[in-house]
C-alpha cells in the first residue's frame, strides 16, 4: 500500500462513517438528541461562530483552553525533564520520588479535583494545576526511562574520548534520551489534553471544555457534540506538531546505529 | 651502529585476577595469574573462546573495570579510569547519532577544550586515512556498516592514543569489508606506529595482523601460548595465503584455539 | 323472597362484584417493580412521603429516591430513562422540554418565594443587590437560583459584564466561600444557612422577582412513557402528594422536625426551607393563573412563565432559539391533576 492509497482509504472510512452517522439522525434510527447528526453540529457550528457560546465567541473558548494547556505543558516539560533524567540517573533520587510518581499517576485526575478547589480555589491556578500533574507525571516517567537506557558502550565509548561526568551527561546522556523523552512528551500532551475537560469542570466560564460541560447541563448535544469534535482535532493537531518538531530535532530518532 | 634503545613496555599487566559474582562460594574466576606486556608500536592479538575473560583484558586496560588484585600500568603508570590516551573500537560503532562524522570524530579533542584550529587539521588527516573526507557532514544513519567503524576507528585515533584496544572490531561485518578493513587498519597503524591490542577469534585475522599472537584457555583465562608472526610487513593476503608456512602455523594455532573451545564447551555443558 | 333477604343478596352480589373488579382492575394495569423518584436531598413536603413510604403504599410497589445535586442532573437522568418522576426547577425542566426529551409537566408543587436566596458577604459590604458589580457571585449551573440570579440582575438593571458570575455546584459553593474566591451565592437551604453562619447575609429573595411578573417555581415532571404505560400511578401521586402537603399545613414545625431528624440537617434549616416556599394545592394549579384546566392551559400563568423562561435562556445562550416551541401547553398534563381531585 503507498502513501495515496492510504489516504484514500482513510478518507473513504470517515466519509462511510460520516454517512451512517447522518442517516442514523435523519431517519431516526437512533434519537437526534442523543446523537446529533452531522447536519446538525454543521448548523450549531456556524450558529457559534456567529453568536458565539454564551457571550463568549467560538474563538476565544479555543484559544483559551489552548493557552490554558499549552501553559501548563510547557511548566510540566520544563520542571519534568529535569526530574525524570535525575531519578533515571540517581538511584537516590529514583528511591526517593519513586513511590508518589507510581501513586499519583494512575490516578484518575477527576478525583483530585474536590482537593484542587481547596487549595487552589477557582481561578486559573486549579485548572493549571490539573493539567500540569497529568502531563508532569508522564514526562518525569518518559526521562526517566530514557535516561536509564543509555547504551553502555556509547558511556564507555565516551569516557575513553575523554568526557567527565558534567559532559558525559549533556553531550552523550542527554542528546541520546531526547527520542525517548520526544516520544514520552508527546504521550504526556495527549493525557494532558484529555485533563483539560477535568481542569475546566472546576469554575470556568470559558473554554471548550467548560462549553461541552455547560452544554451538556442543557442537553444541548449539538454542542457537546462539536466540542467533542474540537478538542480531538486540536489534540491531533498538538501531536502533528510535536511530531513535525521530533523529525527536527531529533532526525536520527529510530535510524539509531 | 646503536643498538636500539630496549624501550619500556608500553602496557604490562601483572599478576592479574578477577572474578565475578559475590560470596566465595560462587565467585567465578574470569582472569586467574593473567602477566602480559605489550611494546611500544606492536600490534597484539589476543585469540581465544568465548567467555575466556578476553574481553575483560580489555576492559582492564580501558579502565572500564578494576583487577581484584594485580596492577595495570601504562607506560610505569598504574590505570584506574578510561581516559584518551586509551582508545577504544568496540565491535559496535557506537558512534553518536545525533553527531555528523566530523563532530563524532573530533569528539575527544572538542571535550578536552583543544581549540578547533588545531584539531581540524588532524581531523582532516584521519578521515582521509580512513577514506571518508568527502562524508564530514554526513550522519552516522547515512552510512553503511563498514564506514561507521571506519569513523569510529578515527575518532579512537584522533586523540594519539599510546594504545588502540580494539574488542573484535571487525566481528559485524560481512567478509568483504572485513577485508577492507584489515587493510585499512594495516595502513594506518603503519603510518601512526600505535601499540594495538586485537581481540578477535578469527585465527586468519590474527595471523594478517598480528606481530604476537597470544592465545587464551578457557575459563579461569590464562595466556596459554604466545606465537611471534614472522611473515613481513606489507602483508597481501593472496600471499600469505600461498606461503607454505601460513598453513602450518594457522595449523597450531587452530588447534589450541578449538581446544579451549571444547574446554569452554563441555564446562557450560548443562 | 322477602325484600331483606333480596337486598342482602345484593350486597353480597355488589361486594363480590366490586371484589372481583377490584382484583382485575389491579390486574388489569401491571405494576412496575419499583417506581423511580429524583429528589435533591434537601426538606422539601415530598420527604414526609419518604419517611411513612406512603407513596409506596398507594402505589403497591417500592420507590426509589435517587439523588441529583442540580436540575441538569435529572435532565440527564430523564434522558438515559433513569427516573420516572422528578421534582425539580422551571428552568432545566424548559431546557429539556425545548430539547425535546419526552417529559411532560404534571403538576406545580411549588413556587418559590424565600427558598432560594442570594447570600452576600458582609465583609465585603455587600448589602443590596446592587453592590454585586465589580465582586464574584456563584450560581448552580442550569437551576431556578440560576435564573433568579439572571433575573434579579437584568431587572436590576445591572451591568452583567462587571460581574464575575461562577457556576459551581451549592456543595462545590461551600469550598469556595470557605477560600474566600467568592464574595455572594445564589441558591438553597442547606448551603444558605452556612453562608449566613459564615459572614453572610440576605441581600435579596426570589418573590421579589414576582412582583415583576416573574414566576419561578419547581414542578413535577413525569417521563412520558412511564404516565402513558401506568397513568393511575401518576394520579396517585398527586394525590398522595396533596395529602403531604395537607399534613404540612396542619402542622408546619412539626412536619419541619420530622425531616430534619430524618435528614439529620439542623431543624431550622429545614423549617427556613418549608417554610419558603408557596404550595399551591391541587384545585389551585388547575386555575387559568397556575396550569389551567387543559382548555386554559394555553394561555395560563406557567405557560407563559416557561416561554419566558425558555426566552431568558436563549438570551443567555444556553438554549437554542429555534428549538423553543411556539406554546409550552403541549408539554402541560392536566389530565392527571384532574383525576386527581375528581372523586
Amino acid at each position: 500500500m503507498n502513501a495515496v492509497q492510504r489516504v484514500a482509504i482513510s478518507t473513504s472510512a470517515v466519509a462511510l462513517v460520516l454517512a451512517i452517522w447522518q442517516l442514523s439522525g435523519s431517519l431516526h434510527w437512533i434519537d437526534p438528541l442523543l446523537l446529533p447528526p452531522p447536519s446538525e453540529v454543521l448548523r450549531t457550528t456556524v450558529d457559534l461562530l456567529t453568536n458565539g457560546y454564551r457571550q463568549v465567541s467560538l474563538w476565544q473558548h479555543i484559544w483559551i483552553s489552548v493557552l490554558r494547556a499549552s501553559v501548563a505543558f510547557v511548566a510540566a516539560i520544563v520542571v519534568g525533564i529535569p526530574v525524570g533524567l535525575a531519578m533515571g540517573l540517581s538511584p537516590l533520587v529514583s528511591a526517593v520520588l519513586e513511590p508518589f510518581v507510581q501513586f499519583l499517576r494512575p490516578l484518575p485526575k477527576i478525583a483530585l479535583i474536590p482537593l484542587t478547589v481547596v487549595w487552589f480555589g477557582i481561578d486559573e491556578g486549579s485548572k493549571f494545576f490539573l493539567i500540569f500533574i497529568s502531563c508532569f507525571l508522564s514526562v518525569i516517567v518518559s526521562a526517566a526511562a530514557a535516561a536509564a537506557m543509555v547504551s553502555k558502550n556509547r558511556l564507555r565509548a565516551a569516557q575513553t574520548l575523554g568526557a567527565n561526568r558534567y559532559q558525559l551527561f549533556t553531550r552523550v546522556v542527554f542528546p541520546n534520551a531526547l527520542p525517548e523523552i520526544f516520544t514520552g512528551v508527546r504521550l504526556s500532551i495527549g493525557i494532558g489534553w484529555t485533563s483539560l475537560i477535568a481542569a475546566e469542570l472546576v469554575a470556568a466560564n470559558s473554554g471548550l471544555g467548560w462549553m461541552v460541560m455547560n452544554a451538556g447541563t442543557y442537553l444541548r448535544t449539538d454542542v457537546v457534540m462539536l466540542g467533542i469534535l474540537l478538542l480531538g482535532g486540536i489534540g491531533y493537531l498538538f501531536d502533528l506538531a510535536l511530531v513535525l518538531l521530533q523529525r527536527t530535532l531529533v532526525p536520527w530518532a529510530g535510524r539509531d546505529t | 651502529m646503536n643498538q636500539l634503545v630496549q624501550l619500556p613496555p608500553r602496557v604490562r599487566l601483572e599478576g592479574i585476577n578477577k572474578s565475578f559474582g559475590s560470596g566465595k562460594q560462587s565467585a567465578t574466576v574470569v582472569l586467574d595469574d593473567i602477566s602480559l606486556q605489550l611494546e611500544q608500536g606492536e600490534l597484539v592479538c589476543l585469540l581465544g573462546p568465548s567467555g575466556c575473560g578476553k574481553s575483560t583484558i580489555l576492559n582492564l586496560i580501558a579502565g572500564f573495570e578494576h583487577a581484584d588484585s594485580g596492577t595495570v600500568l601504562l607506560d610505569g603508570k598504574p590505570v584506574n579510569k578510561p581516559g584518551p590516551e586509551r582508545g577504544v573500537v568496540f565491535q559496535q560503532p557506537t558512534l553518536f547519532p545525533w553527531l555528523s562524522v566530523l563532530d563524532n570524530v573530533t569528539f575527544g579533542p572538542r571535550m578536552a577544550g583543544v581549540k578547533a584550529s588545531r584539531y581540524l587539521p588532524e581531523a582532516e588527516r584521519y578521515l582521509k586515512l580512513v577514506g571518508l573526507q568527502d562524508f564530514q557532514r554526513h550522519m552516522p544513519w547515512q552510512l553503511s556498516g563498514g564506514m561507521r567503524q571506519r569513523v569510529a576507528l578515527a575518532r579512537a585515533w584522533l586523540p594519539n592514543p599510546e594504545i588502540l584496544l580494539m574488542d573484535e572490531p571487525f566481528g559485524a561485518l560481512d567478509a568483504q569489508t572485513r577485508l577492507m578493513m584489515q587493510e585499512l587498519l594495516t595502513n594506518v597503524w603503519q603510518t601512526t606506529g600505535t601499540t594495538i591490542l586485537f581481540i578477535t577469534h578469527d585465527v586468519d585475522e590474527a595471523l594478517l595482523l598480528a606481530d604476537r599472537v597470544l592465545v587464551m584457555s578457557a575459563r579461569p583465562g590464562r595466556i596459554r601460548a604466545e606465537f611471534s608472526i614472522p611473515f613481513p610487513r606489507s602483508r597481501d593476503i593472496e600471499a600469505l595465503v600461498a606461503d607454505s608456512g601460513y598453513g602450518v602455523l594457522k595449523q597450531k594455532i587452530l588447534h589450541i584455539v578449538r581446544e579451549e573451545a571444547r574446554k569452554s564447551m563441555a564446562g557450560t555443558a548443562p | 323472597m322477602t325484600i331483606q333477604n333480596f337486598l342482602k343478596k345484593c350486597a353480597a352480589l355488589a361486594a363480590l362484584t366490586l371484589g372481583v373488579a377490584h382484583i382485575s382492575a389491579v390486574y388489569a394495569e401491571d405494576i412496575p417493580s419499583e417506581v423511580r423518584f429524583a429528589w435533591a436531598g434537601g426538606p422539601r413536603v415530598w420527604v414526609l412521603g419518604q419517611i411513612d413510604k406512603s407513596f409506596d403504599k398507594a402505589f403497591g410497589t417500592n420507590v426509589r429516591w435517587i439523588p441529583f445535586a442540580t436540575g441538569a442532573d435529572v435532565l440527564s437522568l430523564f434522558a438515559a430513562k433513569e427516573i420516572d418522576i422528578a421534582r425539580f426547577g422551571s428552568s432545566p425542566a424548559v431546557a429539556g422540554i425545548t430539547r425535546k426529551l419526552p417529559i411532560e409537566i404534571i403538576g406545580i408543587p411549588e413556587v418559590i418565594a424565600t427558598s432560594e436566596r442570594l447570600i452576600g458577604r458582609k465583609s465585603k459590604n455587600i448589602n443590596s443587590i446592587k453592590d454585586i458589580e465589580g465582586k464574584t457571585v456563584a450560581y448552580p449551573p442550569n437551576s431556578t437560583a440560576q435564573y433568579a440570579l439572571e433575573l434579579a440582575i437584568k431587572v436590576n438593571h445591572l451591568d452583567k459584564s462587571k460581574i464575575r458570575l461562577v457556576g459551581l455546584k451549592p456543595a462545590d459553593q461551600v469550598a469556595a466561600w470557605k477560600r474566600g474566591d467568592i464574595d455572594a451565592a445564589y441558591v438553597w437551604g442547606p448551603f444558605t444557612q452556612q453562608f449566613e453562619a459564615d459572614g453572610g447575609h440576605e441581600i435579596f429573595v426570589t418573590k421579589q422577582l414576582q412582583k415583576d411578573g416573574f414566576l419561578i417555581y419547581n414542578n413535577f415532571v413525569v417521563r412520558k412513557e412511564f404516565a402513558d404505560k401506568y397513568p393511575q400511578l401518576v394520579v396517585k401521586f398527586l394525590r398522595t402528594y396533596q395529602q403531604k402537603v395537607d399534613e404540612y399545613k396542619k402542622d408546619p414545625d412539626g412536619s419541619a422536625q420530622l425531616i430534619a431528624k430524618h435528614l439529620d440537617i439542623p431543624f431550622e434549616s429545614a423549617r427556613s426551607v418549608l417554610s419558603g416556599l408557596e404550595y399551591p394545592s391541587n384545585i389551585e394549579q388547575l386555575s387559568p393563573a397556575y396550569l389551567g384546566n387543559g382548555a386554559t392551559t394555553p394561555n395560563s400563568g406557567i405557560a407563559k412563565a416557561a416561554k419566558d423562561t425558555a426566552n431568558f435562556l436563549a438570551e443567555t445562550g444556553d438554549v437554542r432559539k429555534s428549538d423553543i416551541p411556539d406554546s409550552f401547553a403541549a408539554a402541560i398534563n392536566t389530565s392527571y391533576l384532574k383525576q386527581a381531585v375528581s372523586k
